[in-house]
């Protein structure tokens, strides 16, 4: 169905291509998962398969895709709407309507569907992927999560035989994560339609995959083979598969089922184990950084917030969780003094950041923004970190530091407009990092981020946190939170539901538990790397 | 009339992208044809109340303020190069900046020198009819988005693909964009505020409007925008070429029309031809596209009331100017601009959408279908 | 006699200025259109031909009758003008520190009005543009009207609408000149800019033309003849055109500092008056002035009081207008929030 026959693709003035010589078939009905780290090439190889690559980007493709017996160097991309759909990364940018179901609509107007035909596409869509709700609501007003829905319904009403998907679940909560993923394996399915998708995020998806196509970047060749065969050796690795290589299971398990199956040992030996000594205590806390009263928002006749009151403490990772548009947007921007409260009060060090300059904020409170981009505005990478040094007064090369930290290797002469969207987010990250704010916001930081950068994230926040900051992450994702978060607060409808310590508002929540947690119920571990210091100690206490 | 009728006068729904259009460009025309600075003020606000009865709750409605500001901005800079760079029209003085003396290859420029008032509110007149042009504009935006203007476009005017897109959504991209990057100032720790911040932020609100736009190219094409449909290469070819005749023309006659000392051939027979040419990329370029719409915007007796409104306005302000120099009003010697009632009456019949143009659907009322008569 | 013909001359050639009239208030005294035969270069007027309509030849008629008129009242008051004593920065008369004499020629002949040649002694340093201005209160014509960017729509108020419209022979325009070398040179110098210094010539038309150098230059050549005789006498550059040959002016229009430059001998139609006499408004109106024109102005001036404040009236109404409306627009807005 798609065939790629040694595609090199060099974008101009890049010194060296970005794919090298790639070749790979995948055939009818099959789910593909495209992964690699961040800034490989995984996007570029997807909008190759329509001809959006080169047709919308410049550049060069030699070699030949093939789609359907069609090459795409002969064919436009408009003309190979009926057999490839495409969803892009940030779903907003693809919008050509204004309301839901006229953007539905607008790929099967272009095809010339019946209208008759047509209703009844938009109607069976709006079930499948739970938009019924939303059918009149202006695009604009929809929340992330929404709108990478409707992006996926816009382009499946088409009927394509092809679906690509860039990262079509990194901006969704976990439980609309699972049901777009499972209407996507529907389709695959029942209908026959080849799915090829890029996901950083494995542990959603790869226990659904055929095939994976690794991109390792770097010009080094990319591999090919079922998901088993793939993550042998892999260096991105869903928790579920590094969790089955430190225990040595074989095969290695991809979903949670499969580990469960195999971990009752493993759950014996670390049965006694005491999950406390993990948890940070309370008293390592400092004093109170920010507070909000009876805090309510709203935007327009939408009430976004409805009387949040919480404090956030130095030293304290504060996750922030919940459906999309649950108000956890809103929420950072109050605290960063964006908006001004509609009733209530926000105070961030005694004062109110909506009253103060931009200069004074950035002392007291940073932002990185859900669209990291925006931040920045520079020609190179090199001109963004010393400008943001001469903002925030610090010493030269401030930024670059933890720049390299985050995203190491990054040529500093590259527009950030050409990183990946991973690299830009750590480039935004380093930005605001390096005013070291006491109190640090994060709005879902981690999307388009690989393991290992997220792992350096991770770090990074750990040790902000121990320096003295409170970091406050806005996010979707539960591995990230089970791997820093001390504490996680979890939205509903603009309302405070939960508010605790992370471990146990994670692990008893079948969708925001992580993995681990999952496969080791009722253990209260959540990541791979305290069940490792688990194991040394049980392994140190049955030796003594 | 019937009782249907009376339901789609009445129930919210979206009125046609092309009504709205045309009732603006027939403002923004009014504004080109005055200079009177008492009916310019008048176009801005029947355009502000019309935005203000008749927008939707959606992001983009808000532009119209932005469009107001960018038309003050318009206003005080050409005051500032009037009295920088400006002609020294003789009159009375206000003040005098020190002149500098230029070389003799730039004779016909002069620098400093006494500013008078009559030279001001010329200046100001000037600004004030760009500042109303742009009013307009934003209204059209803020009651109707491009992307639905650009939907109801006829289907031959899709071989324009990329450049129809970008040359319809970049000014509603940029204000965005304006936003986000005043919001990013903000949180690098720059000052969203001032000259310096405005002058700072053009560049990447302008990169990201272009981003945008392309990106939205990108997947409006990926979609099958302006697909090739069963019509050979001779039909598609010949349908672009009566296009692109069609388009010039129009540009050409509207030129004529906007500009009083135009020829008479750039008026009436430049649009009859270039409407004559679209007419025909229609008949011909609609064999061999095979579009269907979804819910198709009605065309019913509130379009018609708008569209008419507008018009009507337009015209007053044709019959104003062909009675006398009303519309025009001297700087020099100064003098009170008169107040033609006609064309005030005109301008008052396109406040007419804001009672007869229906409510657009709220965030609330989502139940309701956006169309009623489909 | 010299009346004579000149009347005789009006009604031949059957052109005259009816534009030019209503400005040209009672107080005018010297300069007129003078109509005289196009083909003679060195007449100091020239008017186009004409069209023959039978309409247009009614028109013609009044407006012959118009000039004739006008064309009496002038030469009484230029009469009356000449009898009077002339001041003493006159353009004949020495210059006081800091004066200089400049010709100011202006030939609105395609609009029907005339050309003629105005003498002014103005302070050194006068720019082009306030030479113009000066000219207009000096003679009582009023001032030159402008467009909003600058340009020069009217002078004398000609024409009475438009402002360097485009039409079907090119822009229609005032063109201007500057003949201080002796020849027209077409000006691309700003007219607000450009300082005059002593015995500049500046020139306007109004042509129908390109917009560039091509364009047509007045039909009074600059020469020094121009400048009344005084008693250093400015030396005299070599005339433009080959046909051209000043001789002295008349003696009668000379002693009151009025240059008059005669059309070759044989000429039926003898020439006159123009010019531009006297500077510092030396002449002074007398009751004989025509009372029907002052009537107009009386006329005009009191509508134009009277509209000035129903303007008023109207412009509070649409603002009040606007007012209710933004009213309207902040009870809507905050009602919707």
């Amino acid at each position: 169905m798609i065939r790629f026959e040694h595609v090199t693709i060099t974008y101009p003035e890049a010194t060296a291509p970005t794919l090298i010589d790639v070749s790979f078939e995948v055939p009818e009905g099959e789910l593909c998962l495209v992964v690699g780290v961040t800034g490989s090439g995984k996007s570029t190889l997807l909008r190759a398969v329509n001809g959006l690559v080169p047709r919308f980007s410049g550049g060069v493709l030699a070699g030949s895709v093939v789609i359907d017996g069609r090459t795409t160097s002969e064919v436009a991309p408009r003309d190979l709407a009926d057999v490839v759909g495409v969803v892009g990364q940030d779903p907003a940018a693809g919008f050509v309507t204004d309301y839901v179901e006229d953007e539905l609509a607008y790929a099967m107007e272009n095809l010339g569907v019946a209208p008759d035909v047509m209703r009844r596409r938009v109607e069976d869509i709006l079930d499948l992927l739970g938009l019924h709700e939303l059918r009149h609501r202006p695009l604009a007003s929809l929340s992330g999560g929404q709108q990478q829905r409707v992006a996926i319904g816009s382009v499946l009403t088409a009927g394509p035989r092809v679906l690509v998907l860039d990262e079509p679940t990194s901006a969704l909560d976990p439980a609309a994560a699972e049901e777009v993923i499972a209407a996507l394996t529907r389709l695959v399915h029942d209908l026959g339609i080849t799915v090829l998708i890029a996901e950083h995020r494995l542990e959603r998806v790869v226990q659904y995959a055929d095939r994976i196509v690794m991109v390792p970047g770097d010009g080094r060749p990319v591999v090919v083979g079922t998901p088993a065969e793939v993550f042998g050796e892999s260096v991105v690795a869903p928790p579920v598969v590094e969790l089955g290589r430190l225990a040595g299971w074989s095969p290695l398990p991809l979903s949670v089922r499969d580990a469960r199956r195999v971990a009752g040992p493993l759950r014996d030996q670390l049965a006694a184990i005491d999950t406390a000594v993990f948890s940070r205590s309370p008293n390592s806390l400092g004093e109170v950084v920010a507070i909000t009263d009876s805090l309510q928002a709203s935007y327009g006749p939408v009430t976004a917030l409805r009387g949040v009151d919480l404090e956030f403490r130095a030293g304290e990772v504060v996750a922030l969780m919940g459906r999309n548009g649950a108000g956890k947007s809103t929420l950072l921007t109050h605290l960063v003094g964006l908006r001004e409260p509609a009733s209530g009060a926000v105070q961030v060090l005694g004062s109110q950041p909506h009253r103060l300059s931009a200069r004074d904020v950035v002392r007291v409170a940073g932002l990185v923004p859900q669209d990291s981009g925006v931040l920045l505005y520079h020609d190179t990478v090199l001109a963004e970190c010393s400008a943001s040094d001469r903002d925030a007064g610090l010493a030269h090369g401030a930024t670059r530091k933890v720049l390299d930290r985050i995203v190491p290797d990054i040529d500093p002469l590259t527009h950030p407009r050409d990183l990946s969207e991973g690299q830009r987010l750590g480039l935004a990250l380093s930005i605001v990092l390096a005013s070291e704010p006491p109190l640090l916001l994060l709005d879902e930081p981690t999307r388009g981020l690989d393991y290992g950068a997220k792992q350096r994230l991770v770090e990074v926040l750990a040790q902000l946190a121990a320096d003295g900051h409170a970091v406050v992450i806005a996010t979707h994702d539960v591995e990230v939170v089970a791997a820093v978060a001390d504490r996680c607060i979890v939205l509903a409808e603009g309302e405070v539901v939960a508010d605790g310590p992370a471990r146990d508002v994670v692990v008893h929540s079948p969708v925001f538990a992580p993995q681990v947690a999952k496969v080791l119920a009722p253990l209260a571990l959540l990541t791979v790397h305290e069940v490792e210091l688990a194991l040394a100690a049980a392994s140190d206490s049955s030796y003594s | 009339m019937g009782p249907d009728a009376k339901v789609a006068m009445t129930a919210p729904r979206l009125l046609h992208p092309g009504a709205w259009w045309l009732w603006a460009v027939a403002l923004a025309a009014c504004a080109l044809r005055t200079t009177n600075p008492v009916l310019l003020c008048l176009i801005i606000s029947v355009a502000g109340w019309v935005v203000v009865s008749r927008r939707a709750d959606v992001p983009w409605s808000r532009s119209f303020a932005s469009f107001l500001r960018l038309g003050t901005i318009v206003i005080v800079m050409r005051v500032a190069f009037q009295i920088l760079f400006g002609v020294r029209v003789p009159g009375t003085t206000m003040f005098t900046i020190p002149e500098v003396t230029l070389p003799g290859w730039a004779a016909g420029v002069s620098l400093g020198g006494p500013v008078t008032i009559e030279s001001l509110m010329a200046a100001v007149y000037q600004g004030l009819r760009l500042a109303a042009v742009l009013a307009c504009f934003g209204a059209a935006t803020s009651l109707c988005s491009p992307y639905r203007m650009l939907r109801a476009l006829p289907t031959v005017l899709y071989e324009a693909g990329v450049a129809v897109t970008i040359a319809f959504t970049f000014a509603p991209q940029a204000i965005v964009s304006s936003r986000q990057v005043r919001e990013a100032r903000r949180l690098r720790g720059r000052s969203d505020r001032g000259v310096r911040a405005w002058t700072a932020s053009a560049l990447p609100v302008l990169e990201g409007a272009l981003d945008r736009a392309v990106a939205l190219a990108a997947s409006m094409d990926s979609r099958g925008y302006g697909r090739r449909g069963s019509g050979s290469p001779a039909v598609r070819r010949r349908s672009i070429g009566l296009v692109l005749l069609g388009l010039v023309a129009i540009a050409v006659g509207s030129y004529g029309l906007l500009d009083p000392g135009a020829p008479a051939l750039f008026r009436i027979p430049a649009l009859a031809l270039g409407a004559a040419a679209l007419l025909g990329a229609l008949i011909a370029g609609g064999k061999s596209t095979t579009r269907t719409r979804y819910r198709p915007d009605p065309w019913a007796a509130p379009e018609w009331i708008v569209s008419m409104a507008g018009l009507v306005a337009f015209g007053s302000f044709v019959i104003v100017g062909r009675m006398g120099s009303a519309l025009s009003p001297s700087t020099n010697p100064l003098e009170v601009p008169a107040v033609p009632l006609i064309a005030v009456v005109g301008l008052l019949v396109g406040t007419l959408p804001a009672w007869f143009a229906p409510h657009p659907p709220t965030l609330a009322s989502t139940s309701a279908p956006l169309v009623v008569a489909a | 006699m010299l009346h004579h013909k000149t009347v005789v001359g009006l009604r031949e050639v059957g052109l005259g200025s009816v534009g030019g009239l209503g400005p040209w208030s009672g107080r005018v005294s010297h300069p007129l259109p003078v109509p005289t035969h196009p083909e003679w270069p060195r007449t100091v007027t020239h008017q186009p031909p004409s069209i023959a309509t039978e309409r247009l030849q009614q028109m013609r008629a009044l407006r012959a009758m118009a000039a004739l008129l006008v064309g009496v009242v002038a030469l009484v008051s230029l009469l009356v003008g000449s009898a009077a004593t002339a001041s003493a920065s006159s353009c004949s008369g020495s210059l006081a520190d800091g004066e200089i004499r400049v010709v100011l020629v202006v030939d609105s002949s395609d609009l029907g009005g005339g050309a003629s040649a105005t003498c002014l002694v103005v302070p050194a340093g006068t720019t082009g543009s306030q030479l113009l201005a000066r000219r207009g209160s000096e003679l009582g014509t009023g001032s030159p009207r402008y467009g909003s960017s600058g340009l020069l729509c009217a002078i004398d108020g000609l024409p009475a609408t438009g402002c360097g419209d485009r039409s079907s022979g090119g822009f229609e325009y005032w063109a201007y000149f500057n003949g201080s070398s002796g020849s027209w040179v077409y000006g691309n110098i700003n007219p607000f800019t450009r300082r005059l210094s002593d015995g500049d010539i500046e020139g306007w038309r109004y042509v129908q033309g390109a917009g560039n150098g091509q364009d047509p230059p007045p039909r009074i050549g600059p020469s020094r003849s121009l400048f009344p005789a005084l008693a250093p006498v400015l030396p005299e550059l070599p005339p433009v055109s080959a046909s051209s040959s000043v001789t002295a002016a008349p003696s009668g229009a000379s002693a009151a500092g009025i240059t008059a430059s005669t059309a070759p001998a044989g000429a039926d139609v003898a020439i006159d008056p123009i010019l531009g006499a006297t500077s510092g408004g030396s002449v002074s109106t007398t009751s004989a002035v025509d009372p029907v024109v002052v009537g107009d102005v009386a006329l005009a001036s009191s509508t134009s009081s009277h509209s000035s404040t129903g303007r008023w009236i109207g412009i509070a109404a649409v603002f009040g207008l606007i007012a209710v409306m933004a009213g309207g627009a902040w009870v809507q807005t905050r009602r919707s929030r």
